[in-house]
């Protein structure tokens, strides 16, 4: 692991416990020996209140490439998560996510998972990465809404 | 006795002097003069920062409750007034030699002065003024002269000030017109890409973003790269050569430091008692 990524992480790790936004949290994964793996994190994202999202929150892994912050995390939900901007595979389609769009070295963890915040329940239309959400969100609001609150009941908090 | 010849209000400068007055220069020595001594108050102002927090940590740093005010607000007023004299002189410089280049043009097209032609002279247009009246005309109507606000100079001997006795807390000008500033929020003394406290901190002159320069010489590889401002949401494309020291930053972590050290130490004394 190279000096700067490294170095990186364990600020990232610090600055989250010192303080993080609420309902919100993050942590390496345990490697198979016990020790952290500050190249695999595990987080939390809570829907907003008064959104459909409200009472929820999900789950998401962070891969952090070795070239990071050059470049940036690969962040997923659980595969098959249901909205309009994550592929099958649970990939967030986000252009702060995207090192061709608007990644920067300079965004934080608490960036990453407050922008992931503000996309649950403001999808991008214009760029669909799933069928069913993308159709319904666009086609039929109230299929839309029913399936977001099916899946929010699994990940009550 | 025979009449004297009535000489006219205006006539071109005589050949025999035209050499001699092509020669005159402003004195450019002068703005050289005050450039080095304004930056002689910058080295001293250094001198005096430098001396607030050593880089010795086992003397104890001695910076006085807003004692440093005084010696830094004397420093910023010299400062200001040789910016203004510069300016001053730059102005009189820059009048002298377009009028004299104007009066040396105008020459060329005006025969000698002679008992010829000068009947031709008295009945020029009267308003037409000699180098001297002209001078004076265009000297008399000066510009205010102060300090570019936007000089960085300025601007770091302006708020060092404030930097040292608030180190976490936004200038206070700044406030109002920074919308990214959340809840009156701090100023963060970490590169955003290393998240380490800033070492030598460097400023974009394009976009005021700060990052650590060995961050800087991370993503910039060579000098003549472009890459994209790293800070979220920023538009701007830079080169290494659009930044510049961040005096303001090195100053607000050297506090900071400094305040923290005697924060131990005051709390080393409690135990003690």
């Amino acid at each position: 692991m190279s000096s700067l990524l490294k170095n990186r992480l364990q600020e990232e790790r610090k600055q989250w416990r010192k303080d993080h936004p609420f309902g919100f949290y993050a942590k390496p994964v345990k490697a198979a020996d016990g020790s952290l793996d500050l190249q695999n994190w595990v987080a939390g994202i809570p829907g907003r209140d008064n959104t459909i999202w409200e009472n929820a929150v999900f789950p998401i892994t962070l891969t952090f490439p070795d070239d990071y912050p050059s470049k940036p995390p690969k962040v997923k939900f659980p595969a098959g998560f249901y909205h309009p901007n994550v592929y099958p595979s649970g990939t967030i389609c986000l252009s702060i996510l995207n090192e061709d769009q608007d990644w920067r070295p300079g965004i934080n963890l608490k960036q990453i998972c407050l922008g992931i915040q503000e996309l649950l329940d403001t999808p991008n239309p214009d760029s669909p990465a799933q069928e069913p959400a993308w159709r319904a969100f666009g086609k039929d609001r109230p299929n839309y809404e029913k399936k977001v609150l099916e899946q929010a009941k699994k990940y009550t908090k | 006795m025979s009449q004297g010849i009535e000489l006219p209000t205006y006539f071109p400068i005589s050949e025999h002097v035209l050499p001699d007055f092509e020669g005159l220069r402003s004195n450019s020595n002068a703005l050289n003069e005050l450039r080095e001594t304004q930056s002689e108050i910058l080295k001293a102002a250094n001198t005096y920062f430098e001396s607030l927090f050593p880089e010795d940590s086992s003397v104890q740093w001695n910076v006085e409750e807003s004692g440093n005010v005084e010696i830094i607000k004397s420093l910023l007023e010299s400062f200001e007034k040789l910016s203004r004299a510069q300016q001053q002189t730059k102005f009189y410089n820059d009048v002298f030699e377009t009028t004299r280049s104007a009066v040396r043009n105008r020459a060329r097209n005006e025969p000698e002065l002679s008992l010829r032609n000068i009947d031709m002279y008295k009945k020029a247009d009267p308003d037409k003024k000699s180098f001297s009246q002209l001078l004076e005309e265009r000297l008399s109507n000066p510009p205010t002269f102060k300090v570019n606000s936007n000089n960085p100079d300025f601007i770091f001997l302006k708020n060092a000030t404030f930097v040292i006795d608030h180190p976490l807390d936004p200038l206070p000008d700044e406030e109002e017109d920074d919308d990214l500033q959340i809840g009156g929020g701090k100023i963060d003394l970490k590169c955003p890409i290393s998240m380490n406290i800033f070492e030598s901190p460097m400023l974009s002159k394009k976009c005021s973003h700060t990052i650590d320069q060995k961050s800087l010489f991370g993503i910039w590889k060579s000098p003549n790269s472009t890459e994209d401002c790293p800070i979220l949401g920023c538009s701007k494309t830079l080169r290494r050569a659009d930044f510049v020291p961040d005096r303001l930053m090195a100053l607000r972590v050297k506090s900071y430091k400094a305040q923290q050290e005697r924060l131990e130490n005051a709390e080393d004394y409690d135990r003690l008692e």
